[in-house]
């Protein structure tokens, strides 16, 4: 059956003319770089190869891999999604679309809807993942089963987390301070503005996750304002 | 044993397997997953030129492109059209 089809069809030209010699030229200038031993995986990897290559290789199935690991273009990752089902394109796609403010709420929940069934990972992934608005946020927990509410907890932490790494505000500090949930900490230690006195709390910390580095933050925050660098 | 023809144009080179379907046959046998559909390539002189400054033998190089090298345990020939 497959010989049929291979027979049937005009073969598929994929060009590596004048199109790509300036990727190729970037490659040569700087051979360091190439730790590939293909200069065909070299190029797929370059964010500036020409669309009509990456789709000519898409269609022939070749270097599935590495056209996986893009960051784009957009049709590319819905085709190796779509056609593919691979994850790592699945996984950029609906990181994009949770993270970008110019991406809908509407056209995230499109894509949970189409991959979060068969991807379950996905949903670990996005409770790291900061949304870039709280519609976002609500369209996750709408997807997390009745069993997920470890990662709905992990995900409220990723928002304290990176409140914590901005406030300014002491009343706020001191809340957030107050859940002394461990990667809140650690964004306390390293923030310019956390009051010296829990700094030195900061510094004593021992006995949980991420201890040794929340110490380290800490002191080097305080070392940094006694020499007037921060 | 692959053959894969080459057929010189105005700047280039088009390479294609002679015998697409036995070609097929020798990747599925070697566990190697085939391409989706019939395919051939043009490289330009200058291209070819680049990618052996930069990562030596160009034949090796050109059948990485058709899956194709010593550790898949497929032999290959790149002949003239």
């Amino acid at each position: 059956m497959a010989v049929v089809e291979y027979a049937a069809r005009d073969p598929i030209t994929i060009n590596f003319g004048s199109n790509v010699t300036p990727q190729l030229n970037a490659l040569t200038l700087r051979p360091h770089d190439n730790l590939r031993e293909s200069a065909w995986q070299a190029l797929v990897t370059r964010p500036d190869v020409p669309d009509e290559v990456l789709r000519e290789l898409l269609e022939v199935g070749l270097f599935i891999d590495e056209l996986g690991h893009r960051a784009g273009p957009t049709w590319l990752l819905e085709r190796l999604a779509e056609q593919f089902k691979y994850p790592e394109a699945i996984l950029t796609l609906v990181k994009v679309a949770y993270t970008n403010p110019a991406e809908t709420p509407e056209r995230f929940e499109l894509l949970l809807n189409q991959f979060a069934k068969n991807c379950p990972w996905i949903m670990e992934s996005l409770a790291y993942t900061l949304p870039s608005c709280q519609e976002k946020r609500n369209g996750y927990f709408a997807h997390l089963g009745a069993d997920q509410d470890e990662l709905r907890r992990i995900s409220e932490t990723t928002d304290a987390e990176a409140r914590a790494k901005k406030a300014i505000d002491p009343a706020e500090i001191e809340r957030l301070f107050a859940v002394q949930e461990p990667r809140i900490l650690r964004a306390l230690a390293d923030n310019p503005s956390t009051p010296e006195n829990l700094l030195k709390i900061l510094t004593e910390c021992r006995g949980q996750p991420l201890s040794r580095v929340i110490r380290s933050l800490a002191i080097s925050n305080l070392q940094s304002r006694r020499h007037g660098t921060n | 044993m692959v053959r894969i023809k080459r057929r010189s144009a105005n700047d280039g080179c088009f390479y294609e397997v002679e015998d697409f379907d036995q070609y097929i046959s020798e990747l599925k046998e070697h566990g190697i997953e085939p391409p989706l559909v019939k395919f051939r390539v043009f490289v330009s002189h200058e291209n070819e030129h680049l990618i052996s400054h930069t990562f030596g033998n160009w034949e090796s190089q050109l059948a990485l492109l058709f899956k194709l090298s010593p550790a898949t345990g497929i032999e290959y020939k790149i002949v003239p059209n």
